[in-house]
């Protein structure tokens, strides 16, 4: 694979919970061929490790990473990145922080407590 | 500083922590049995986990693909003859009845996921199976299958939820204490049964191809509660996942490729390396052999700059691999590698080798178990990966899945069982607020390292000390260096101090159970002074029959670290003696043959 050096790339996220609107702005060092994965996870490595955001398998088949990028809703983990990035929660209706949403659940007890207390 | 505060407890039979392939599969035999259970997973149902991951076939015998699933299988083939595969490529540790319950069963707990409606794509033999065993579902399909079982069955299922600790009080397991991610508070979960089915600890390395999830959680709740483990020295690695570009590392270089195709493993200069190692099988030998001989590649100075080793097509003719695609059944006919479109990449691919290493895959070891899943600690019981005997030193390729549906459903009937046998005790002690405290300690702004540099440290620990490649001087010094970060770990400095979905903290509590497996996996690995199947020792290259073929019980109880062997028994496989080179597995026979 060809190299290049890293460049930094600006990456805007919407934080807060529910209707939360804050823009939060990072610099981050990408190399080449990096996801938006990769990105969110340099941000809590490095940057900020407030940044909730979910991810499973990595290889794009649990879909854990879904979140909104320039208004499309993709996975994290398959998409490459780019400058100037604004990324969001994937629907602002299942979004519990930041980019860490609740995925509709595929049991019939989608995990809130009140539904398996008995 | 949060509040933390503690759910009403909820109450069941049986709890199953873990809900995939495994967790599933116990909790719907649990509740076919008459039993109330619960079912608990740290991320979401069909949306995290191993099983999912797994985009390759799940095996039984050949006489059976022919006979039950109506497809062009060898009648010479039967469970005897698979089971006697697992053992030999297994390097003769694993145990020998709980193998011939396993192929047994297996034709029939396949035959459920597609009664189900779970879809067969194709079937293939892989490396080291005698004949063609391995029936393609995809595991993503097989998640969603289980998961409209659960479904169909008004299963409850705590999504989002992590266990913490074992509700144990020496007597035996009676439930859990677990976080809810979503809110940060802990509940209190009381069952008659634990069953676990939460995978290994491969996140402890740097290069997996495991998901996020997979943390040694269960592995280490268990052993602080006292259960046994064995064949903690072989966490399974394999050899050809990316590590460039940075979007692809740890993907899976797509293993019909590797299988079907004849691509080249090569170093630096150029060598096809698997003719010191396997000369006849080369590239195509079983898994452990490959990733070791990648491993003394990268460590001798002849892999990529990236760490790796090269596979390569230079052998085809360029206009030929164009249309390797075709070469393909079912989900590669895109080149895809998990939900990669490797296309994008193929401009470089076409021009270069492809730089690969081996990458952490699979728990072959873990608690010890009856043929009824039970572990040595009352109460708890235990399938899937994360549980010993099934596989020994190596798994062969599509015995993951299998073991995920015969022992999911072997579990969760004994559970069951044992279930209605026993009452709730009162198991109230101080562990609740032991645990309260724990997290809240967390949470109190300590000083200590960051939760990153401690995750970090201990991923550096695992690739130089418990790597493939192993030998005492590095063994000790990693067991010296988990020492010191242990001091280290209730000290973590958790920055967030939101309790809703605070990755943080979720790290921070993974960080300690990860320490303790790889912990085991040290002292195991130092103990066992030859090399077999997924471990070689560099001080001790021979596989040595005579002394070694044991399985080394490891037990860490009140701080304390217990190691003894066990004999392998040998019931249907004869096992050898003497010494022999690493790699000879011996017993060894090609369908071609």
């Amino acid at each position: 694979m060809p190299r290049s050096e890293p460049r930094v790339i600006t990456v805007r996220i919407r934080r807060g919970a529910g209707q939360e609107n804050e823009l939060a702005t990072y610099q981050v060092p990408v190399e080449a061929g990096v996801s938006v994965l990769g990105v969110l996870l340099h941000i809590y490595d490095h940057l900020d490790t407030t940044l909730a955001f979910h991810c499973s398998c990595r290889i794009g088949l649990c879909s854990a990473c879904l979140v909104r990028v320039n208004g499309k809703v993709v996975r994290a983990c398959t998409t490459l990145a780019d400058d100037n990035m604004l990324i969001e929660p994937y629907k602002d209706a299942a979004r519990i922080r930041d980019l860490a949403a609740e995925l509709p659940s595929l049991v019939g007890y989608s995990g809130r407590l009140h539904e398996v207390r008995r | 500083m949060p509040e933390v505060t503690v759910e009403q407890e909820l109450r069941c039979d049986v709890l199953v922590i873990g809900t995939e392939g495994t967790g599933a599969r116990a909790a719907i035999e649990a509740a076919e049995q008459g039993a109330d259970v619960l079912a608990v997973t740290k991320g979401q149902v069909a949306r995290s986990g191993a099983t999912l991951t797994a985009d390759g076939e799940i095996d039984v015998d050949s006489r059976s693909i022919r006979e039950v699933f109506g497809l062009g299988g060898s009648p010479d083939d039967s469970p005897e003859q698979f089971a006697r595969d697992m053992i030999i490529e297994g390097d003769y540790l694993a145990d020998q009845r709980l193998v011939a319950i396993h192929t047994e069963e297996a034709p029939a707990r396949v035959k459920e996921l597609l009664d189900w409606g779970a879809p067969l794509v194709g079937f293939f033999q892989a490396p080291g199976h005698s004949y063609p065993r391995g029936l393609w579902i995809p595991g993503l399909k097989i998640a969603h299958t289980l998961a409209r079982q659960l479904r169909k069955r008004a299963i409850p299922v705590l999504e989002n939820t992590m266990v913490l600790e074992l509700l144990s009080d020496g007597e035996g397991v009676q439930g859990a204490i677990a976080l809810h991610l979503p809110t940060g508070r802990l509940l209190l979960l009381r069952s008659r049964a634990v069953i676990l089915a939460t995978g290994g600890a491969m996140r402890a390395w740097p290069l997996i191809t495991a998901p996020e999830e997979l943390t040694g959680d269960g592995l280490a709740m268990a052993m602080r509660c006292g259960a046994a483990v064995q064949e903690m020295e072989f966490p399974m690695f394999l050899p050809y996942a990316f590590v460039a570009p940075p979007a692809l590392r740890g993907v899976i270089f797509p293993y019909d490729v590797s299988a079907l195709l004849r691509v080249h493993a090569l170093n630096r200069h150029g060598d096809r390396y698997m003719a010191r190692w396997d000369p006849q099988r080369l590239e195509g030998t079983t898994r452990d052999i490959n990733s070791v001989a990648a491993a003394m590649e990268i460590r001798e100075g002849r892999g990529s700059p990236t760490g790796g080793t090269f596979l390569s097509f230079e052998h085809l003719p360029r206009n030929l691999v164009e249309f390797s695609a075709e070469w393909f059944p079912g989900n590669m006919r895109n080149w895809r590698a998990g939900g990669f479109q490797l296309q994008q990449f193929m401009p470089q691919f076409r021009e270069e080798a492809w730089e690969v290493a081996p990458a952490c895959h699979f728990w072959n070891g873990g608690m010890r178990i009856t043929e009824h899943c039970a572990t040595n600690v009352r109460g708890l019981f235990a399938a899937g990966e994360g549980t010993a005997g099934i596989h020994g030193a190596n798994r062969l390729a599509g015995n993951a899945l299998t073991m995920t549906q015969v022992w999911g459903k072997r579990a969760g009937n004994a559970a069951a069982s044992f279930a209605r046998s026993v009452e709730h005790r009162d198991l109230s002690g101080t562990l609740l607020s032991d645990t309260r405290d724990k997290v809240l300690h967390l949470l109190s702004g300590s000083v200590g390292p960051s939760v990153v540099e401690v995750r970090q440290e201990i991923r550096r620990i695992a690739r130089e000390s418990v790597w493939i490649v192993r030998e005492e001087e590095s063994l000790v010094e990693g067991l010296s260096a988990i020492s010191s970060l242990r001091d280290q770990l209730r000290t973590q400095s958790v920055q967030c101090r939101d309790l809703r979905f605070n990755r943080e903290l979720v790290e921070a509590l993974q960080n300690e159970n990860m320490l303790d497996v790889l912990e085991a996996v040290t002292r195991a690995s130092l103990a066992r002074r030859e090399s077999r199947g997924a471990m070689y020792r560099l001080d001790y290259p021979r596989t040595d029959d005579h002394r070694w073929l044991c399985n080394l019980v490891v037990q860490h109880k009140d701080g304390q670290w217990t190691l003894r062997e066990e004999a392998v028994k040998e019931r249907y496989v004869p096992l050898p003696r003497g010494q022999r080179t690493y790699g000879d597995k011996g017993g060894r026979r090609d369908a071609s043959e």
